[in-house]
């Protein structure tokens, strides 16, 4: 009876996929670390387990693969291979064929993948040209060690009857055509006969039968006081023994014919069992359940509408004034509030997820390098909605690779420079009130501003006299400008420029941040701001020239009232003074190419955070604080830079979510 | 009343096949445990008349967990779970006082007559 596994198809690959993910953090570990016994413990345990499950599935080549590198693993652990360089590479090689032949699972790819040259290296490693799935020595050791105590033990049997005489028994044991572990059901049948009298030989012998070295069924001399019948339902209540025969000068069909009426009698019990279990086995899910993303975004999906219609109510509440609908939405308020959160709950992932890659990816690309780097990640149980976490998995690549290849610095450098040869690059994620800061630092060389300066010169983005207006942060967000390189910053073929286009871009329309510091000579930091969430926010509603608008809350820090004589000029900049602070003032209607509704003498301004710095933005009305459901804009407006997207207000009308960085910008 | 099961396996995916296999045959499972010592509490916990035990987990071993059940009650029905070529380790798991064991890839037939035989033993 074979079972129908497709069914745990996608299981199978997520939980195969981890454990990949976790045998290369582990060999990472482990070659900075090689004798530890509890990183190899845990190789060989996930490694183990990958076998196992292919194994159910039938995915009899990645079975293979993984069992010769259990091998190998086994030899590590023994301490009869090394953990050498060529070693940790060859698993390393390993691993990622395995993820590549998991991967071509999940696509359901029928592209064969060729593993002999694997194997072969596999097998090389642990000198073993034995074939596969053949049990070693030890197994049989094991049981001659076990029938060695027995027989030691047998000239004081527990007679199972009283009074009764011994006599010698020749009995056949006949086992399931398909029965696995040979040898292991051997030791369980000589280990209860001895229990019930003494062994007294076999046919073949013991040893051949340790081995295997028989087909389904062997005979074996006992010399007991029990009874036939007792001796067989004892035998037969062993698993996978499917006959016991009574040989009496080579007559066994009288035992034969005895015998069969006990088999279906079982398969009856087995079937009313099947019955009255049916109705009783209401399964408890005691652990957690796995749920694909797609029901979890459903799920944000119509909460997002029940928000809209609740702020739909709450007018019509107020509108009406009415006193009692009022009571019961605040109650509504909370619920939902409370449901919103349990789903953002669900669909919080720790970082960790996506973390767990890096150190491999560090480890190889700093060795192909030829750079010396430590590598170290913080707040990995973090968590951040899942959706944002799959989005930053690229960027945060492309600021680790960039860190090794650009940041960090040759030993030789480094060591001229009078630092450690070993460079440091961490990898540190933390919580900061709603957002969740993602950093890539490292100890390299820094970044020279004046070079970008020069630079930004030379290629027409800035003219001279920017240079007095701009700080040295602002100069360093040229960075991150599309095309923007600094060949001769670096050594290396790219300028440290390359692909932070990308990273920015990415982080922005996720409705984050991204922040770099350097320190010439120090080292350089990244940091990612990111929302904790996408598709419910909290924002502040304000109306310019008569239309509404929807700022983040997050990115606001403060919202004031001035008037207009309180508007100065520096260098023909517009600015404001707030608490001994000069804040640029820019007035959103001319921002956004509306008619400016000047004339009033006092008009509220919204403080926004760009890092590093504050603006005030000047509007014409605040309307206040409220949860809004994003709805992204579609592709004919996606390219629109400085708004997030849109929104649906209680009162049916749509507000567009505006994205300050880039519109400021 | 129908047999109780706690499935002990790191592998969720391993733990639902058996659940699967299990609950089509009217056995009710009771709980999962993913290591030896979470194991070891659940059966304190729960007193299942029947365990799967995976060999190779984290934190506590099979056969490790398999003796601390035994010394809780001499009477614990425990069916391992090993994978091919680990003969030496079931072995152990026998004398440290398991019924039977199965082995991976599981047929449901196979499972179903490792359990009903060591719930008989």
């Amino acid at each position: 009876m074979d079972m129908d596994v497709s069914q745990y198809k996608e299981l199978f690959i997520n939980e195969a996929q981890e454990h990949l993910e976790a045998l290369n953090q582990s060999l990472v570990d482990l070659e900075k670390d090689p004798g530890n016994p509890d990183v190899l413990t845990e190789i060989f345990r996930s490694a183990h387990t990958l076998k196992g499950m292919s194994a159910t599935m039938g995915f009899d080549q990645l079975t293979e693969l993984a069992h010769e590198m259990e091998n190998v693993l086994d030899g590590l652990r023994s301490g009869d291979i090394e953990a050498s360089t060529e070693i940790v590479d060859l698993l390393f090689g390993c691993f990622d064929l395995l993820g590549a032949m998991v991967a071509a699972i999940a696509e359901g790819s029928a592209q064969p993948i060729d593993t002999q040259p694997v194997i072969d290296a596999l097998r090389q490693a642990y000198g073993g040209g034995s074939p596969t799935f053949v049990p070693r020595k030890a197994p049989s050791a094991g049981v001659e060690k076990e029938k060695s105590e027995r027989e030691a033990e047998s000239p004081v049997p527990v007679p199972q009857e009283l009074g009764g005489e011994e006599e010698l028994l020749r009995l056949r044991v006949t086992l399931d055509r398909d029965c696995a572990l040979k040898s292991v059901r051997v030791f369980m049948i000589f280990r209860k006969l001895s229990q019930l009298g003494r062994v007294a030989g076999s046919r073949p012998s013991m040893e051949d039968l340790e081995d295997e070295k028989f087909d389904r069924s062997f005979e074996v001399f006992l010399m007991t006081a029990t009874k036939r019948e007792e001796i067989r339902k004892e035998l037969l209540a062993i698993a996978e023994v499917s006959q016991v025969e009574f040989l009496e000068e080579e007559e066994a069909s009288g035992a034969e014919t005895e015998e069969e009426p006990s088999r279906p009698e079982e398969i009856v019990t087995i079937s009313s069992s099947k019955e009255s279990g049916a109705g009783a086995a209401v399964p408890l899910r005691t652990q957690s359940v796995r749920v694909n993303i797609s029901r979890l975004d459903n799920l944000m999906n119509l909460i997002g509408e029940l928000v809209i219609n609740r702020t739909r109510l709450q007018e019509i509440a107020s509108s009406y004034n009415i006193p009692e609908l009022k009571e019961a939405l605040a109650q509504t308020a909370r619920l939902t509030a409370d449901l919103q959160d349990e789903v953002m709950k669900t669909r919080m992932v720790p970082v960790e997820h996506i973390f767990n890659r890096f150190p491999r990816m560090v480890r190889d690309l700093a060795k192909n390098r030829g750079k010396e780097v430590d590598f170290t990640m913080e707040g990995r149980d973090i968590e951040l909605d899942r959706t944002i976490l799959d989005e930053i998995s690229d960027p945060l690549m492309h600021l680790l690779r960039n860190a090794v290849d650009h940041g960090i610095d040759s030993p030789e450098e480094r060591e001229a420079r009078g630092k450690p040869r070993r460079g440091s690059i961490k990898l540190a994620a933390r919580r900061d009130r709603n957002y969740v800061s993602i950093e890539v630092s490292d100890d390299g060389q820094g970044i020279d501003v004046q070079k970008v300066w020069e630079k930004a010169v030379a290629a027409g983005l800035l003219s001279p006299e920017d240079r007095r207006t701009l700080g040295s942060e602002e100069v360093l967000r040229l960075l991150t400008a599309p095309g923007f390189t600094t060949t001769d910053e670096v050594s290396g073929v790219s300028g440290r420029g390359v692909g932070l286009d990308v990273v920015r871009s990415k982080v922005e329309s996720l409705g984050g941040m991204l922040v770099m510091e350097t320190a010439k000579g120090e080292g350089t930091t990244f940091a990612m701001k990111l929302p904790l969430t996408l598709a419910i926010i909290q924002a502040l509603l304000v109306r310019v020239s008569g239309e509404t608008y929807a700022i983040p809350l997050g990115t606001v820090s403060e919202t004031a009232v001035i008037s207009s004589h309180e508007i100065k000029s520096v260098s023909g900049q517009e600015v404001i003074f707030l608490r001994d602070e000069t804040l640029p003032l820019v007035r959103l209607a001319r921002c956004l190419g509306l008619p400016e509704d000047d004339g009033h003498g006092t008009f509220p301004v919204v403080v926004v955070e760009i890092a590093p710095r504050s603006i005030a933005v000047a509007v014409d009305e605040l309307l206040g604080q409220q949860e809004i459901v994003i709805t992204s804009l579609d592709k004919f407006l996606k390219g629109i830079r400085g708004f997030g997207g849109a929104t649906i207000l209680g009162t049916g009308e749509v507000a567009l979510i505006l994205d300050i960085p880039t519109l400021l910008s | 009343m129908a047999p109780t099961v706690l499935i002990v396996d790191d592998a969720l995916f391993m733990r639902m096949m058996i659940r699967d296999i299990l609950s089509k045959d009217g056995f009710e499972v009771i709980g999962e445990a993913e290591n030896g010592v979470e194991a070891v509490e659940r059966y304190k916990e729960m007193r299942p008349d029947l365990v799967t035990m995976d060999i190779v987990m984290p934190e506590m071993d099979g056969i490790e967990a398999v003796r601390q059940i035994m010394k809780i009650d001499p009477n614990a029905k425990i069916l391992m779970c090993s994978a091919m070529g680990q003969q030496p380790l079931v072995v152990e798991a026998l004398e440290a006082g398991a019924k039977d064991f199965i082995i991976k890839p599981f047929q449901p037939s196979k499972v179903i007559e490792a359990v009903e035989k060591a719930l008989k033993s």
